[in-house]
């Protein structure tokens, strides 16, 4: 028996608001990359229920595309956060304000 | 001194509790909606189709299978008339009516991941007719190079030019970046006094 779509949409909306929750109270940038992750894994599930919702797999492709997309998305994060460290000695997002320093 | 869990709440927890409060919202209305059952996928597709006499055929029709291959075997007064449906063997077939005809059906399964990957390629007549997905071999490529520019990306911000020298990347000015380079460069440990080096507090 197939699990209804609305299921997946309200686990998808908890990921989704888990995530937010962390980018709008944390300060580390880890914790963002994780948060943003969290927040995109979401989308991927309402690709994948979508998919099996109308029968089309175009949505289970997408959700493939979705993964390299977060993972090239992370590879930079973590370059960024490298360099806020070295600048700054810490990993805090609080701590660049400038554009230049 | 006792240590026991704590709520860190070092970022305030007001934005969390509208982030919950967002899932509250989201969730009566995906919850209201009527979304209705889901279509699934498909568990066999049909890969070959031969007719095999009128629809009163039907009831005096087997599916023989030999050495040869699989056949919808049709029992006539005359003797047996064999139809060859596939070459192959041990695959499912069935004999359905339909349009006033005999039809010998073979179907096998729907295999979603050889699929994905047929879209992924852009390879749309190996798709089967039941389960369809739009071809993605353009964003394929597209994806491919953004990887691509995401690694160098990654290589030029983590590149340092020396040893336990600090690359002042997006810096105005060489006496503009910090002194010193920090521990995990090589360099000294910063005072932990002043700063924090591992993000705890944040």
């Amino acid at each position: 028996m197939a699990v209804p779509a609305e299921y997946y949409l309200v686990l998808s909306a908890g990921l989704f608001c888990i995530g937010l929750a962390g980018i709008l109270t944390r300060k580390n940038a880890l914790m963002f990359l994780m948060s943003v992750e969290l927040m995109l894994n979401a989308a991927n599930i309402n690709f994948v229920a979508f998919s099996l919702y109308w029968g089309n797999l175009t949505g289970q492709t997408f959700a493939l595309f979705t993964m390299a997309l977060a993972a090239a998305e992370v590879a930079i994060g973590i370059g960024i956060i490298l360099v806020l460290y070295r600048n700054f000695g810490d990993v805090d997002v609080t701590d660049a304000v400038g554009m230049r320093w | 001194m006792t240590t026991r869990p704590e709520l860190r709440d070092t970022g305030g927890l007001l934005p969390a509790v509208a982030a919950v409060g967002l899932f509250v919202v989201m969730a009566a209305v995906f919850l209201g909606a009527p979304i209705g059952d889901a279509a699934g996928f498909p568990q066999n597709a049909e890969v070959a189709n031969e007719s095999i006499g009128d629809a009163s055929v039907a009831s005096n029709a087997s599916i023989q299978t030999t050495n040869n291959g699989t056949f919808a075997q049709v029992a006539t007064a005359s003797g047996n008339e064999s139809t060859l449906l596939t070459e192959d063997t041990g695959v499912n077939a069935t004999i359905v009516t339909a349009g006033g005809s005999a039809y010998g059906v073979v179907s096998e399964p729907v295999s979603v991941t050889a699929t994905i990957g047929y879209a992924m390629f852009g390879l749309s007549s190996q798709l089967p007719d039941e389960l369809k997905s739009e071809s993605f071999l353009a964003v394929f490529e597209i994806i491919d190079l953004v990887l691509v520019a995401a690694l160098v990306g990654a290589v030029t911000l983590a590149r340092r030019e020396d040893l336990s020298t600090v690359v002042t990347l997006f810096t105005s000015s060489e006496d503009a970046a910090p002194s010193g380079a920090v521990a995990a460069d090589g360099g000294s440990e910063p005072d932990v006094s002043e700063e924090s080096t591992d993000g705890g507090d944040a």
